[in-house]
């Protein structure tokens, strides 16, 4: 009682809700709106929101006169508020915002929207209580990003799991730019991700792939990789293994875009908070032997995870995804330990300009770090530069045309030579060709590309290798970040990643399949012990590959030399890295399953 | 009479191999040309009183002794690491194949995550639960019945603890005494591991039709008759002894 009449005193949190076409279409009007109280975010038709140029929906938001805002700042609905234009449009398809009155701790909602609890019409003689379970999930995500978010449209996608109720929270605002995508001519935001073609299958799968290819995304086909000593070169290509592209260079937020437009399009109910998460505890372990008298019909929700949110709301869940980020939040407070080695380096990033359009992967491994280009389309790059913590902090802070000529003097400059690109004449020959040697063992090093301009801000995070000893526990599961973090030499951090979606999103419907409770741990640790057979290599060969490199040691050099030049002339061991790399895998959703 | 058992092997993987069972299915289809003994079975009982059920010798003898063996063990039902867990393991499979039979049976739609909506259910030895929980989550509506009470007790606290198998009714009786009770009739009787226990399987088999609907499905389960089945089954059965005396048959 005490509690409720302290949150009495708070302002109503507001709750983004993305609910079916259908309902909304039915249901909605301007004055039963009004009458609520009720601010509707809808999304417009492109064509008269941006004027024709992104291809997707954008939002606006309308409140009514008499709307009370949340008063304190950053709240995502103030800035809802103030910057959105106050029109309401004819949705295409509206997302409504509804205040969760954490009051009465009621939410209206339509009718007709799918919930695993309402759906009791044949129940006749075994009434449930469904106004109480308001707050019961099947899964709550924590961490709306990128591998939350693929959680979640994985779980929209799969017929099995597309009726369970999801929630996905996430503290920092949503809806800042989530729907409104960047215009194609504009720079690149200097967060981008490079995937493989493994996770533009299970993007394509889950249909959320053709939103990117739509926007603005850089497939590159070719990578060159060498370092500062100048004794040896590597070059990858996509022909080398039958295939067209290395990967794509996509941003991140164009990649959350697309996957909250599907999970939205497929009208999935799903919960948006915009929150952060105060406690997470796995279910109560009591006695089953003792019943409580009474207790017919009615449940004690003792058999599910609990998530508290700072604003006092408490979420039942039977499934609790962690997918919040490296310093993951949730695998701290359900006491999963991870092992953690900082790398004592800062990973820089910022768009650049190039003298000349190029789609190859460039990357240099200085003594500090590697430094790569990876190609944004037409003369944007994005740069990654993993250096010690203090030369990233002046390089931060000097001037843009400081920073350009630094740039260009660690890709070309000062330490050593270019490699030399003496090739074997076996392989140069026409029965080179003939023996299948690759087509990129037969090229000659070539210099990167000139840097011009430096067009963004330059930002910078620590970097650390991190594994968590235990993926799952009880209703509790760890993903992405989360679980294991890896230096982003190769770009493999947020790959696997989205390899632990999909396979959770695969056991999930295996549990569902059999009604198994998607919480027990049974379930969990089939995910966690396939993802730790694919996770583990990797992250020990990345490591491997960041502790050669960081020794300058003559030995070490030559070493290194000789590793260069047998990848890049013995070309069945190139394909078998370039396939490594580039994840080749199984199907990763069933696809029978599939909607 | 019945009008066709279909009996299938179940594949199971090698680590479920412990206890071979073979699941028979027992389509139990409408005809009025001649009465189902289920049926007669209900008339006499209800005619007679209750003269069916005394000379019902399927409800298992159950010992103080054995009871008390059992109920140490009871929080433990649940541990799918723990003296049940090969009932864990086996589960899955099981509930996979029942899951298929009552689509193709019923013609539900089997690519949804709840296709057994709409159906009522049966399970007649139902333990702690184990079978009972993971039908409720696939949408039947579903009553568990067994002679030992503080399985019922365990089951039910376990059941209440979460909404979607919160609805699950739990009766401490035996199949018998509700053909007696003209108790009402599912869509699906299941027994799983129950018929090599009880001392008169027809009966018990004809208890189970009468609790049937006429177009209804009866599924049992019981160790499979293979040489493999056979040794792991009586071999282990000096564990296993342990373990129905535990489960208080």
């Amino acid at each position: 009682m005490a509690m409720r009449s302290l949150l009495s005193q708070r302002p109503p949190r507001h709750v983004l809700r993305i609910s079916s076409l259908s309902s909304i279409l039915s249901s909605s009007s301007h004055s039963q709106l009004n009458q609520c109280h009720r601010p509707v975010v809808s999304t417009t038709s492109c064509s008269t929101a941006t004027g024709g140029v992104s291809f997707f929906p954008s939002i606006r938001a309308s409140w009514g006169t008499d709307q009370r805002l949340p008063l304190s700042s950053g709240r995502p609905t103030e800035y809802l508020a103030r910057y959105l234009p106050k029109s309401f449009v004819v949705p295409f398809s509206s997302l409504r915002l509804q205040k969760f009155d954490s009051e009465t701790r009621s939410m209206q909602h339509p009718a007709s929207e799918p919930s695993v609890f309402s759906d009791n019409s044949h129940d006749e003689t075994f009434p449930l209580e469904n106004t109480c379970q308001k707050d019961v999930f099947d899964v709550v995500i924590v961490g709306g990003g990128m591998v939350g978010a693929a959680v979640g449209c994985g779980l929209a996608t799969n017929k099995l799991t597309k009726s369970l109720r999801v929630a996905i929270i996430d503290g920092k605002p949503l809806t800042e730019g989530l729907y409104n995508l960047p215009k194609i001519d504009g720079v690149p935001d200097p967060r981008v991700s490079a995937l493989t073609p493994s996770t533009v299958k299970f993007l394509e799968e889950m249909d959320a792939w053709r939103y990117i290819s739509n926007c603005r995304h850089a497939p590159f086909d070719s990578m060159q990789v060498w370092d500062y000593t100048g004794l040896g070169y590597t070059r990858y290509n996509a022909t080398d293994v039958g295939k067209h592209e290395l990967g794509y260079v996509v941003e991140n937020k164009v990649i959350l875009s697309a996957l909250y437009h599907r999970i939205q399009d497929l009208g999935f109910t799903s919960l948006i908070f915009p929150a952060n998460v105060k406690a997470v505890k796995g279910c109560e372990k009591s006695s089953s032997a003792r019943v409580k008298e009474g207790t017919d019909c009615e449940t004690n929700n003792k058999g599910l995870a609990q998530v508290e949110l700072d604003d006092g709301q408490l979420l039942h869940a039977r499934l609790v995804v962690g997918a919040d980020g490296g310093s993951s939040k949730v695998r701290t407070m359900v006491g999963l330990q991870s092992f953690k080695k900082s790398y004592e380096q800062e990973a820089l990033v910022c768009t650049l300009e190039t003298s000349s359009t190029h789609s190859r992967a460039w990357q240099r491994f200085l003594p500090t770090g590697p430094v790569a280009i990876l190609p944004m389309g037409g003369t944007f790059s994005n740069i990654v530069w993993s250096t010690t913590p203090s030369q990233a902090h002046d390089l931060k802070n000097m001037s843009d045309e400081d920073f350009v000529a630094k740039v260009n003097e660690a890709l070309v400059g000062s330490f050593g030579p270019f490699p030399s690109s003496h090739i074997p004449h076996l392989l140069a020959s026409p029965l080179g060709s003939f023996l299948g040697v690759t087509s990129s063992s037969r090229e000659p090093f070539e210099p990167p590309p000139h840097i011009t301009k430096c067009l963004s801000k330059r930002a910078s995070f620590p970097l650390s290798l991190a594994h968590a000893y235990k993926y799952a526990t009880d209703h509790v599961v760890l993903v992405g970040d989360a679980a294991h973090t890896v230096h982003p030499l190769a770009g493999q951090g947020v790959n696997l990643g989205f390899g632990d979606a999909a396979t959770l999103v695969n056991i999930l419907c295996e549990g569902v399949e059999v009604g198994a409770d998607i919480g027990e741990v049974s379930l969990l640790e089939r995910y966690e012990k396939k993802q730790r057979l694919t996770n583990l290599p990797m992250m020990a060969i990345m490591d491997g590959f960041q502790r050669a490199f960081s020794v300058d040691l003559g030995p070490i050099n030559f070493a290194r030399a000789a590793a260069f030049r047998a990848v890049q002339f013995f070309s069945p061991l190139k394909r078998q890295v370039i396939s490594y790399a580039m994840g080749e895998g199984a199907t990763l959703i069933p696809k029978n399953f599939q909607l | 009479m019945l009008r066709s058992i279909v009996k299938r092997r179940l594949r199971m993987p090698l680590c479920h191999r412990r206890t071979n069972a073979a699941l028979c299915t027992i389509n139990v289809s409408a005809s009025t040309d001649h009465t189902l003994p289920a049926q007669s079975s209900r008339q006499a009982a209800s005619e007679q009183g209750r003269r069916f059920v005394s000379e019902d010798s399927a409800s298992p003898s159950i010992s103080a002794a054995e009871m008390s063996k059992f109920s140490a063990l009871a929080e433990t039902w649940w541990d799918s690491r723990g003296p049940f867990k090969a009932l864990h393991l086996m589960n899955p499979a099981r509930i996979s194949f029942i899951r298929s039979v009552l689509c193709k049976h019923f013609r539900k739609d089997t690519c949804c995550a709840r296709p057994l909506k709409g159906l009522h259910i049966l399970d007649v030895g139902c333990g702690g639960g184990l079978l009972c929980e993971p039908l409720a989550r696939l949408g039947a509506r579903v009553v568990g019945i067994d002679a030992v009470e503080k399985n019922i007790k365990v089951a039910a606290a376990h059941a209440v603890k979460d909404p979607l198998t919160a609805s699950i009714k739990y009766l401490c009786t035996t199949s018998d005494k509700l053909v007696g009770e003209g108790y009402e009739q599912f869509d699906a009787v299941i027994s799983l591991e129950v018929i090599e226990h009880v001392t008169e399987p027809k009966m018990f088999v004809e208890s189970l039709a009468g609790l049937t609907k006429a177009d209804g499905s009866i599924i049992i389960s019981t160790i499979n008759r293979s040489i493999s089945g056979y040794f792991l089954a009586i071999v282990a059965a000096e564990h296993l002894l342990q373990w129905e005396a535990e489960l208080g048959l």
